[in-house]
């Protein structure tokens, strides 16, 4: 393990150096100056690691880790250079100079990964060619709110925000439709940066059940899988051609979302298929099947009517785990169906023992304090615990608000667990991550601080067993680094915070 | 930067038409020119003298003068100072005020022609990126009266588009209670600065990315040339602005290079082109471009709007390269969640170092902010702010120096204040030589209250520009 860091360090001690010779640099240099920078390479290269630590270093210390894709560590530390993990384990050797912060007691996971989202990206109605990346704010209020709440990576399909249940009933729960959307945006909650935003953009290709709306709209879908197979087809002959020598050859078009779709048949690109109810399950299913694209479905209510089925021909599912409450869709005690359907609490068990990957959904993918308060984003761990008491393990559950939803998205090479080389998306929390009373202390995203409670007055002063003590409040904390602080905010019990 | 490309980015962003007028209120005469020595700008021996007796005089240049007197020769200030120091030439007039207060004239960067009938009438001449505000200006328009009313004695009209990069003209000013003027005689310089739009977008970054590269392009082939085209061109291309400088009218001007106005810039930037003209692998100018390579050379001033402090995050980068860029920013966000949110990039303007052009008007700042004032914290921070009149806020021309009264309630120094609403928008104009302050050989642009300049109570009583008197509040100082 130490021979093992010793030489990572000593590599790492050596590529920029070696890198920066290969960017090519805007304005040219002579090439002396690239020759010094070798020689310098060299000579890093037999220093020791402890002395010469490029880039910036932290690491958690004596934390229970929660791995997600591996065992959870008791007393265990994890290291991060610059944006990404560089060991997590019990027993890791930590570089001289760097940071280290005593999380014993602490508990250390993932960020959470939400799979449907309005808002936590800041985006600013970023729809087609206008990408989220160039016009997302990274101030958003929204931001910090799902910081707050674990949240670090999020999906976001554009348009309204979604009510799942509220407005699901005609299967458009998110912007879609039955002949396909390709958009969205994937990204990090990078707050305070615009660096190190974008996962996948366009994120997704959105489909709705043709269902409801009857027949013409289930042959313009049918038509658009044959279309898309077609074009799969015909692009795979080119390809042929072209690596035949072939230069002429003329590569096919067709239209964005049949583009997509034929990628999707490569599994390149997500396909979020709208799917609540067995009727619409099973249309979707027939035709994952039947053209090979892997699905996911979304807001899968009935999922577990047929898990062998959806198991069978789906990559996975989105679920809420406390049901959709207000809604459309039949409810479980509709005497005119007489087959299983509703909803259930042990739905995502269901899943879970089916092998079905699934991930968990918000009732209301917004963040709001109105409507659907208490069921939006900022209680994603807690539908995840919902799932807990339908029969998962609550690591289970972790995964299916980290590491599940990630796969789904198709970004888990980036995020979604705590491993070696992924990004250092982490929270640091008071209690289990699942617990109702736990709090985000602090969550990193790309190993820049994003979110400290120390410093933003949302949950600081809030008392608990095992927060004795209102947080000193600083109330301008991670949105700038301030001047003195003049004017004095009065902490909720009407005294005033000593000013430094 | 095509016409097609410059469409499309319009399109993209549906800014609001943003008229903004950039003109120093001068007399007819020809302007006066920064750091003129007073040889050069001596007045002719006819031109008349008025020495102005005030309580105070605020010389923003320097600390403020108790029991002052102004001289104003012709159009120009040449001498301030206290009463007992200062030699009133015979025959001046003399203006015995000696209860009022005066202040250099305030400087609009960024003016806007909103919320009147007369805007209508403005609509078809909104000015488009490269077009020019001569002969589109309706001289009779509300907003010249207003503005002068509200003290401004130089006021910037900025064009429309957003992304586009266009010219702020400068406009002549008038007396108030005078006849219109003709169009003509209004518009003093129609390309004195460049303005630039960013709202954070694909569209937008591409466009600017690409227009950038463009002016690079240009940049770098106009120096080869230069270098390859040999020394003995160079030469000349230095002595022809002191061949040209006599045939000007305004000799001062190439003089004040150092000072970079508008005028002296684009003198400056021809000099390489002449030349070139007779060599065979000259660069070819696009009209269009040239604006921005100027300001990317540093040889005329820019303004960048910006919507955000999100909006400055995602610009940065796009013109990091630009070392000798150095716009004014222009925040014209909402006040709640735009410009005045630049307290969550501190650091990044400070590292920047650019001017911040702001309302003065208090931010409503999220729920999870608290009280504080954005303006200034700018100015705790060592930022140089330069404060405009919002005219799309209601009251907000009218307003002006009732919200500056509420910055200096929020803790900003009264001096620093003024210093805002005079120098430091001259400086963004490049006119920090020849308005913004009361000082020798500076133009006599002097606005004259009834008592502290910001007072609550305080009116103001009259608007000098160019020496001539433009507005009076009551009709017996007429």
């Amino acid at each position: 393990m130490r021979t093992a860091l010793v030489l990572l360090a000593a590599l790492l001690a050596w590529m920029p150096l070696h890198a920066q010779g290969d960017v090519p640099k805007p304005e040219a240099k002579p090439p002396e100056t690239k020759a010094v920078d070798a020689k310098a390479a060299d000579a890093a290269k037999p220093a020791a690691p402890e002395t010469k630590l490029p880039g910036k270093w932290f690491a958690l210390k004596g934390a229970t880790i929660h791995t997600v894709s591996g065992p959870v560590l008791q007393g265990a530390t994890i290291l991060v250079k610059d944006s990404k993990i560089v060991d997590v384990g019990q027993e890791i050797n930590i570089p001289a100079g760097t940071e280290v912060i005593d999380a014993t007691g602490k508990h250390v996971c993932p960020g959470f990964v939400a799979i449907a989202a309005k808002g936590p990206l800041g985006l600013r109605n970023a729809s087609g060619k206008e990408k989220g990346e160039h016009r997302f704010d990274p101030f958003a209020d929204f931001m910090v709110l799902a910081l707050a709440n674990g949240i670090t990576t999020a999906h976001e399909s554009g348009g309204m925000a979604d009510f799942a249940g509220l407005f699901g009933f005609s299967g458009s729960a998110f912007t879609g439709s039955h002949t396909g959307v390709l958009g969205g945006t994937v990204g990090k909650l990078t707050h305070g940066t615009v660096e190190g935003f974008a996962l996948r953009e366009p994120a997704a290709l959105y489909l709705n059940s043709p269902v409801p709306q009857g027949g013409g709209a289930i042959a313009e879908q049918r038509d658009l899988f044959e279309r898309a197979k077609k074009h799969r087809a015909a692009r795979k002959a080119w390809l042929k051609e072209l690596a035949g020598g072939k230069k002429d050859a003329q590569e096919p078009k067709t239209d964005e979302a049949c583009t997509a779709l034929a990628e999707a048949m490569d599994g390149d690109i997500p396909v979020f298929y709208y799917a609540d109810n067995r009727r619409h399950i099973e249309h979707a299913l027939g035709l994952a099947a039947e053209f090979g694209v892997p699905v996911v479905l979304h807001t899968a209510q009935e999922a577990w009517t047929i898990p062998a089925e959806v198991g069978r021909h789906a990559r996975g599912v989105v679920l809420l785990p406390r049901g959709l409450g207000v809604r459309g869709t039949r409810p479980y005690t509709d005497p005119n169906v007489s087959a299983p359907h509703g909803w259930r609490i042990d739905n995502p068990a269901i899943m879970q023992r089916t092998g079905v990957p699934w991930a968990v959904l918000t009732l209301n993918t917004g963040i709001t304090t109105t409507l659907l308060g208490g069921r939006d984003l900022m209680g994603l761990h807690l539908e995840a615990a919902f799932a807990v008491r339908g029969g998962v393990t609550d690591a289970e559950a972790l995964r299916a608000i980290t590491l599940t939803p990630a796969e789904l998205l198709q970004v888990s090479d980036r995020v979604g667990s705590l491993e070696v080389g992924k990004d250092a998306d982490l929270l640091l929390l008071d209690r289990e991550p699942l617990d109702y009373r736990a709090f985000v202390e602090k969550a990193w995203v790309n190993g820049r601080l994003a979110y400290d409670e120390e410093v933003t007055p949302l949950y600081g002063h809030i008392q608990t067993d095992r927060r004795q003590a209102p947080r000193k409040w600083k109330p301008w904390g991670i949105w700038g680094e301030l001047p003195d602080q003049k004017e004095v905010v009065p902490l909720p019990d009407g005294s005033t915070p000593a000013v430094k | 930067m095509t016409p097609h490309a410059t469409d499309s980015v319009s399109k993209v962003l549906r800014l609001a038409a943003l008229l903004c007028l950039a003109g120093t209120l001068l007399a007819q005469d020809p302007p006066a020119q920064p750091e003129a020595t007073p040889e050069a700008d001596a007045p002719a021996a006819s031109a008349p003298v008025t020495a102005w007796f005030v309580r105070r005089a605020y010389t923003v240049s320097g600390a403020p003068v108790d029991n002052a007197v102004i001289v104003v020769t012709g159009d120009k200030i040449t001498a301030v100072g206290p009463e007992a120091s200062v030699e009133i030439p015979a025959g001046a007039t003399r203006m015995e005020k000696r209860s009022w207060m005066a202040t250099p004239g305030f400087v609009h960067p960024a003016a806007q022609f909103f919320g009147t009938s007369e805007r209508m009438e403005l609509s078809g001449s909104v000015l488009k990126g490269d077009e020019v505000l001569r002969g589109r200006l309706d001289p009779s328009v509300t907003e010249v009266r207003q503005l002068a009313e509200s003290g401004f004695t130089t006021v910037a009209l900025f064009p429309s588009g957003g992304g586009v990069p266009g010219m702020i003209s400068l406009v002549k000013p008038v007396p108030v209670a005078k006849t219109l003027p003709d169009v003509a005689a209004l518009v003093r310089d129609d390309r004195a600065a460049l303005a630039l739009g960013f709202e954070p977008g694909t569209a937008t970054r591409e466009f600017m990315i690409k227009t950038l590269a463009q002016a690079r392009k240009y940049i770098s082939d106009l120096e080869a040339f230069q270098k390859g085209g040999a020394k003995p061109e160079a030469k000349p291309a230095e002595t022809k602005p002191e061949e040209a400088k006599p045939a000007e009218t305004k000799p001062a001007e190439a003089k004040a290079a150092e000072a970079k106005p508008a005028e002296a810039a684009k003198e400056g930037e021809k000099k390489p082109e002449e030349p070139k003209k007779e060599a065979a692998k000259e660069p070819t100018q696009d009209p269009k471009l040239m604006p921005l390579v100027e300001a990317l050379r540093a040889k005329l001033p820019a303004v960048l709007a910006l919507t955000s402090a999100a909006a400055l995050l995602h610009a940065e980068p796009i013109f990091a390269a630009e070392v000798a860029f150095r716009p004014a920013l222009l925040f014209t966000g909402m006040p709640m969640r735009g410009g005045p949110d630049l307290w969550r990039v501190l650091p990044q303007l400070k590292r920047l170092g650019f001017t911040v052009v702001l309302s003065p008007q208090l931010s409503q700042v999220p729920f999870v902010a608290t009280r504080r004032c954005t303006q200034v914290m700018l100015l705790d921070a060592g930022i140089p702010l330069a404060l405009l009149a919002d005219q799309r806020a209601p009251g907000g021309l009218a307003e002006f120096r009732a919200q500056v009264l509420d910055l200096i309630r929020h803790g900003m120094d009264p001096n620093d204040a003024l210093r805002s609403c005079t120098q430091t928008p001259a400086d963004v104009l490049g006119l920090g030589a020849s308005v913004g302050a009361l000082a020798v050989g500076r133009n006599a642009d002097v606005l004259l209250f009834d008592g502290e300049p910001f007072a609550p109570a305080t009116r103001l009583v009259q608007v000098i520009v160019g020496g001539t008197q433009i507005y009076s509040a009551s009709k017996e100082d007429n």
